[in-house]
């Protein structure tokens, strides 16, 4: 790894603290091209404080942001545009715009560019079939299910053409085949070169497509590498309060992780132990 | 699901919009519609009153005043009534109801809610005190009533703003929102005040004030206030791809590229001026703000870059129709404007309102 290129997007000592708790501290996490960065953690862990701060919507209270080696707060807002795209959990949309139409928002930072009519429609209309929403092109953005207006989002996110994508649970309202369409689609754009960072909620969907997963517990990073070593039981027990069995999962070399929730309250914290395993 | 649930209670109102989002077009129709209407309640304005005017001494009188033609075959009587009284009363008319559409249209897009109007942001309450407090203390002089409800409009806007952006920097728009509401309120009790005080001849012109008319739309007036709402409306055009963004949230709208400080602060003082300058010499023209996006809305769509020019033709097609009622209905004596609107209006934004309702209903929540 010494002659690799810089990550695109990175947090060098990062912290934040609102209304005096700390909810994040000394977090360093790179993101290269190429790779799909799953953030996995309990509730509380500080994932969508992280991923807010790598999308430039707070500002971090200790250590520095960058994209490209540049500090995140040097872009201008069209300039980032242009670099990274940032798919929400849900948009809520008071107006009936079609799905197209919010699709074709994506297009927003390249307005004004040669060719960008023709260029945006048409891409527009892949980043649809690659979503699977190209049938709902037409119908009102409002009316559509929440797994329909996630994927509707994604395929905004996708028109904005960037080769950085920070992405806050993507899976979150979608059924089992949508799940996996969306992670394949993810997992696919970051073996052509993209940097994505994802908060997943599904550890094993983390462990069938991250290429490295970061484990957050009490704000802290505790552990960012290949699934195998990140998703480890042991790692995993302090952090979740919960014990797991892992397996290779029978279509290739990916763990699976069971949860056994029985031993759930035994040992609610302390690190290490792997008692009865 | 109750998210989705106050989701589509927000989108109710809004739905009146696009009855079908598959066949709703660019409609040429829609714009040549909404063009024709403005222009053929400009030629009745114009012409019809106490005595009605052909469009073609209209004409004949306006190429003669422009200087274009010769004097043509009008009475003296005609030349004045149209060009001392109709057309400066008619311009205005048109003026201020683009003022509020387009205000109306821009503010339903920041704030995200199809209920937001152009009184929201504070405008016509604090022009409505303004102008109760120079009537009042009878503080005289021609420009005295337009320019203090002129000031007291912007200033409130601007205290509104000042006080949702407080702290944090960035405006909530949510906080703004019920600024404004707990402002309008407050104002609202002070013009009560002020009209317990007020002796019965004040008491009359502040009555008259507050429903709105365009009968102290003269000349000196109308250069300045249209030119101002035209410029407002001319920056608000300018904004439509930002307010498209800026619907699906600010954060999204950030990182598609807007400025949204920037965008917002510039939306909040155009939206301001559009509707102030109209106040201070109309007064209060209620409803027009809040229904024209939303009647615009099922002719071009949610698309902002469409719906502020839209919404400024058609706030204006409400009030030349709103002050023609108003001027001839209980003729020779007028009515408030602002009643006009209201009692037209309310029962078709109810019905358009129902409408969106049924459709909501049948799509799969």
């Amino acid at each position: 790894m010494n002659d690799a290129p810089p990550p695109a997007l990175r947090t060098e000592s990062v912290g934040f603290s609102t209304e005096g708790k700390q909810l994040l501290r000394d977090v360093s996490l790179a993101v290269h091209g190429g790779q799909l960065v799953a953030i996995v953690g309990p509730n509380g862990a500080g994932k969508t404080t992280l991923l807010r701060l790598l999308a430039g919507d707070i500002q971090p209270a200790d250590g520095r942001i960058y994209l490209d080696e540049r500090p995140l707060s040097d872009y201008t807002p069209r300039e980032l545009a242009r670099r990274r795209a940032v798919m929400p959990q849900s948009s809520h949309l008071p107006f009936l715009f079609t799905a197209r139409e919010v699709v074709r928002m994506g297009r927003a930072p390249w307005e004004g560019e040669r060719g960008e009519r023709e260029h945006g429609a048409q891409l527009a209309e892949h980043v649809m079939g690659l979503t699977a929403t190209r049938e709902y092109a037409p119908r009102a953005y409002p009316t559509l299910s929440g797994g329909e207006q996630s994927r509707v989002t994604l395929a905004r996110v996708l028109a904005q053409e960037t080769p950085i994508l920070v992405v806050d649970e993507p899976t979150a309202h979608l059924d089992p085949r949508h799940q996996h369409l969306v992670l394949e689609l993810l997992h696919e754009l970051a073996s052509e070169g993209a940097a994505i960072v994802a908060v997943l909620h599904d550890l094993n969907l983390a462990a069938a497509y991250a290429d490295r997963v970061a484990v957050l517990h009490r704000g802290e990073l505790v552990c960012c590498d290949a699934p195998h070593t990140a998703l480890d039981p042991d790692v995993l027990r302090p952090v979740f309060g919960l014990d797991f069995i892992s397996q290779p999962h029978p279509d290739g070399d990916r763990p699976v992780l069971i949860p056994l929730p029985r031993r759930a309250l035994a040992e609610p914290t302390s690190p290490h132990t792997g008692a009865d395993m | 699901m109750l998210e989705r649930r106050g989701q589509a209670a927000a989108a109710a109102a809004a739905a009146a919009a696009a009855p079908d989002a598959v066949a709703r077009a660019k409609s040429p129709l829609g714009w040549a519609v909404l063009v024709a209407g403005v222009i053929a309640l400009l030629v009745a304005n114009l012409s019809i009153g106490a005595f009605d005017v052909t469009p073609g001494t209209i004409i004949d009188v306006l190429l003669f005043k422009l200087g274009l033609a010769a004097r043509g075959d009008f009475t003296l009587a005609e030349e004045s009534v149209i060009s001392v009284i109709r057309l400066p009363r008619t311009l205005m008319a048109a003026a201020v109801g683009a003022g509020l559409g387009i205000a109306g249209a821009a503010l339903q897009g920041l704030f995200r809610n199809p209920l937001a109007e152009p009184s929201l942001i504070g405008v016509s309450s604090g022009a409505a005190f303004a102008a109760a407090l120079v009537l009042v203390l009878g503080i005289s002089g021609a420009f005295a009533l337009p320019l203090g409800a002129f000031v007291g409009g912007l200033l409130v806007s601007v205290l509104i703003y000042a006080f949702a952006r407080r702290g944090g920097g960035r405006t909530q728009m949510a906080t703004m929102l019920m600024t404004g509401i707990a402002i309008n309120a407050a104002l609202g009790s002070a013009i009560s005040f002020l009209v317990f005080l007020a002796d019965d001849a004040a008491l009359r012109d502040i009555a008259f004030w507050l429903l709105g008319s365009l009968s102290g739309s003269v000349w000196r007036l109308v250069v300045v206030c249209a030119p101002l709402i035209l410029f407002a409306a001319l920056v608000l055009t300018r904004y439509g791809g930002a307010l498209n963004l800026l619907s699906l949230g600010d954060a999204e709208a950030r990182h598609m590229g807007v400025r949204v400080e920037r965008a917002q602060f510039v939306i909040v003082a155009a939206a301001a001026l559009a509707t102030g300058a109209g106040v201070a010499v109309a007064g209060i023209v209620g409803f027009v703000g809040l229904a024209a996006p939303h009647i615009v809305r099922l002719v071009v769509g949610p698309d902002h870059r469409r719906l502020l020019p839209a919404s400024a033709l058609a706030g204006a097609m409400l009030v030349l129709g709103a002050d023609l009622l108003a001027r001839t209905v209980v003729e020779p004596s007028e009515m408030p404007v602002g009643v006009v609107t209201a009692v037209f209006g309310t029962p078709i934004f109810l019905l358009l309102i129902d409408r969106s309702r049924r459709r909501l209903e049948q799509s799969d929540w």
